[in-house]
């Protein structure tokens, strides 16, 4: 029964793994930037429903609209502001900027709001329950839940609407996309959009019961980096088999020999798919 | 014109090292986590410190030594003038910020660092230069086990406090009729929370133990699942935890969510004694024990412990807990040192603080007393076990401090 519950826990975790993975792959695949202060997207989300808690009374489930929408004007100034800047600088710069934002947002963060771990006590997903022996926890079964209707909206917006289809186009090529009337300069700010949003719906679903602090997004971007990498970069399928696979892979190994190794499974399966498939699962060559 | 700029040069010199000696002032370079996982009680333990100094500096009418007094009296009154740095928790700054306090702002004496990971390179950049590194938060046996000459540890360790808790246990176990066989350790991953699975790997079988497990993270970490899950898997009765603040949450919300229940969890450190602990847990917080260095109940029993509580309660919000209450008591420990040194040569601070010898009472800590052995550990050093009981911290041992009887043991999650 205890494996069962590990497998349980493991593709819970892997769900949120894999949504903030994917909004990773989204802005990597559109304009081939990683960024690395997607985490702290997240983070910025997670304060902004704390805030619009303990501010207006909102239960954290009920803001999760709202943090989609902010930050995914968040997502298009960020673009503007910074990224659109970067599109032909070198790896090295872009690594720099978006280096530079995590940096910042941490900072900020820390400045306005100190280090204390807040926490938002109860909302309607409180409790816990059982079924035939397996244990479930109420808000993070929701967040798991969550995170997969997210996820299928993002599918379903990139393969079913023309806005999703465009900014595919944008993603196979540019140039083409321009000669064939596409705006591409709007298809890349709304990848920043699309994939703030999605971290930020991430965000909205852990503050019902993580604690929220400066750091608290950088814990969630490194493993999905490793999803974004073992799923094949810039591929959204891809990130997000990748988010579950680190799930499962992580609780089951940590719990079959020691906790102590469970980021050394996910590192060595890095390593593996590094070496066999460069491209990862599901990434084009 | 060189000799003008000869004689300009002198004149120079000669103005500078009069205003150095002018300047009556002592430095002492203060690191804390300013920033990252353990920021929140970094902060406020850099308060403590401040009041602490502030005190030393300012003329107060508390029953503490040099608070009447202004400034360090055998020194001429010399102030105590603090430079501060964050090092976040990272071991490899707390080097750099040795190096830089004693080369460039050549201080006399170092204090920090909260975490032992970093305390350990920044006082052994210290030992290099021959300046006292002295910690009152940092609580691995290792800093001290090193003998070096100018490191000095006025807080209880991993090995006072693990030997604390299984003495603690044993009265219980036996007072509550209720037989403790299995023991669980779970830890932050660094030199602090190891060293408390170190202690209890030697202290297990000794206090009647059988089977111990152990289990380590890494403070910065997204869940604890698999942690938890094995946990539950060996189902120990105790769980002793060594954790910081956001984890220490994330741990306790996992217990709950997989309906693990050790009949008593307890915690050294700040992390179970935090308001945001209580905040986050509500009535779920009730039952964890925390191995703590300061309590209300202590106001009691020290005269100096109020009226230090309510000055840091105007500056940090709350009233002063575990940790910054150590640290206060760090600093009187230095300025009583830089009382007795004959001069402020770094050997003369050393042998000062080598000579310390302060009664209990006249500190706010539980301590008997503050006395140091050759390696620079205080051997008067012991802490208290307070109980949460319905959102509250109580002190519940030693007896002579204790105000309320422990519950004992905890029950399921679900008959709260």
């Amino acid at each position: 029964m205890i494996y069962a519950q590990v497998l349980v826990d493991g593709l819970v975790v892997g769900l949120i793994f894999a949504l903030v993975a994917m909004g990773l792959s989204l802005i990597y695949g559109v304009m081939n930037i990683v960024n690395f202060a997607h985490g702290e997207f997240m983070m910025l989300a997670m304060y902004l429903c704390y805030f619009l808690w303990a501010g207006f009374g909102l239960d954290p489930l009920g803001s999760a609209p709202v943090a989609a929408a902010a930050m995914f004007a968040l997502g298009v100034v960020v673009y503007r502001l910074v990224a659109r800047h970067l599109l032909e600088s070198s790896m090295i710069a872009q690594m720099f900027a978006t280096f530079g934002m995590l940096i910042f947002f941490q900072a900020f963060a820390n400045f306005l709001w100190k280090a204390d771990a807040r926490t938002i006590p109860d909302n309607w997903s409180t409790g816990h329950f059982a079924i035939g022996g397996l244990f479930f926890n109420g808000p993070e079964l929701v967040a798991g839940l969550g995170a997969l209707a997210t996820a299928g909206a993002l599918f379903w917006f990139i393969n079913r609407t023309e806005t999703g289809l465009a900014l595919q186009a944008v993603a196979e090529d540019p140039q083409v996309a321009r000669l064939l009337g596409v705006n591409t300069d709007r298809m890349y700010a709304l990848a920043w959009g699309l994939s703030a949003a999605t971290v930020g719906v991430a965000g909205a679903l852990l503050s019902t019961y993580l604690a929220i602090y400066p750091l608290v997004g950088a814990n969630w971007a490194l493993p999905a980096f490793v999803a974004v990498a073992i799923g094949g970069f810039g591929s959204i399928t891809g990130a997000f088999w990748g988010g579950l696979v680190i799930g499962v892979v992580q609780t089951a190994g940590g719990f079959l020999t020691s906790p102590s190794y469970k980021l050394l499974f996910v590192y060595v399966l890095y390593l593996v798919v590094v070496f066999v498939r460069p491209h990862g699962l599901l990434g084009k060559r | 014109m060189t000799r003008i700029v000869k004689l300009a040069a002198a004149a120079l010199a000669l103005a500078a090292s009069a205003a150095l000696a002018q300047t009556n002032e002592i430095r002492i370079g203060v690191m804390m986590p300013l920033s990252g996982p353990a920021a929140k009680s970094g902060q406020e333990t850099l308060e403590g410190v401040k009041l602490a100094y502030d005190i030393v500096n300012g003329s107060f009418d508390i029953p503490l030594p040099f608070a009447k007094t202004q400034g360090i009296p055998s020194k001429g009154g010399a102030k105590i003038r603090l430079i501060i740095e964050d090092h976040g928790g990272r071991p490899e700054r707390g080097s750099a910020i040795a190096e830089r306090m004693i080369t460039q702002d050549k201080v006399h004496i170092l204090q920090g660092a909260f975490h032992s990971a970093v305390a350990a390179p920044a006082s052994q950049v210290a030992e290099k230069y021959g300046i006292p590194f002295l910690t009152g938060t940092s609580e691995s046996p290792a800093l001290t086990e090193r003998g070096f000459k100018t490191f000095f540890s006025v807080t209880p360790t991993a090995n006072d406090i693990a030997r604390d808790f299984f003495t603690f246990l044993a009265e219980l176990s036996k007072e509550k009729g209720v037989p403790l066989k299995s023991l669980g350790v779970i830890h932050v991953n660094d030199n602090w929370g190891s060293s408390l699975a170190q202690a209890s790997e030697q202290l297990y079988k000794k206090y009647g133990f059988e089977k111990l497990s152990t289990i380590s993270y890494a403070a910065q970490v997204a869940d604890l699942r698999s942690e938890v899950l094995r946990l539950k898997a060996d189902n120990p009765d105790v769980l002793l935890q060594a954790s910081f603040d956001a984890d220490a949450i994330l741990a306790m919300r996992s217990y709950q969510a997989l309906a693990f229940t050790p009949k008593a969890i307890l915690a050294m450190g700040a992390s179970f004694a935090t308001p945001d602990f209580i905040k986050a847990m509500g009535k779920n917080a009730d039952y964890a024990f925390s191995h703590t260095k300061f309590d209300a109940a202590l106001i009691q029993k020290r005269k100096a412990a109020a009226q230090v509580s309510k000055l840091f309660e105007e500056r940090a919000g709350r009233p002063i807990w575990d940790a910054p209450a150590r640290a206060f008591t760090a600093a009187l420990v230095i300025a009583d040192a830089l009382q007795r040194a004959k001069t402020l040569a770094p050997e003369d601070i050393v042998q000062a603080l080598r000579e310390t010898n302060i009664a209990g009472a006249d500190t706010i800590s539980p301590y008997k007393g503050v006395r140091f052995n050759e390696k620079g550990q205080n051997v008067l050093a012991n802490g208290l076990i307070t109980q949460i009981q319905g959102g509250q911290h109580y002190a519940v041992w030693p007896q002579d401090i204790a105000v309320k009887e422990a519950l004992f043991p905890a029950p399921a999650w679900d008959k709260r």
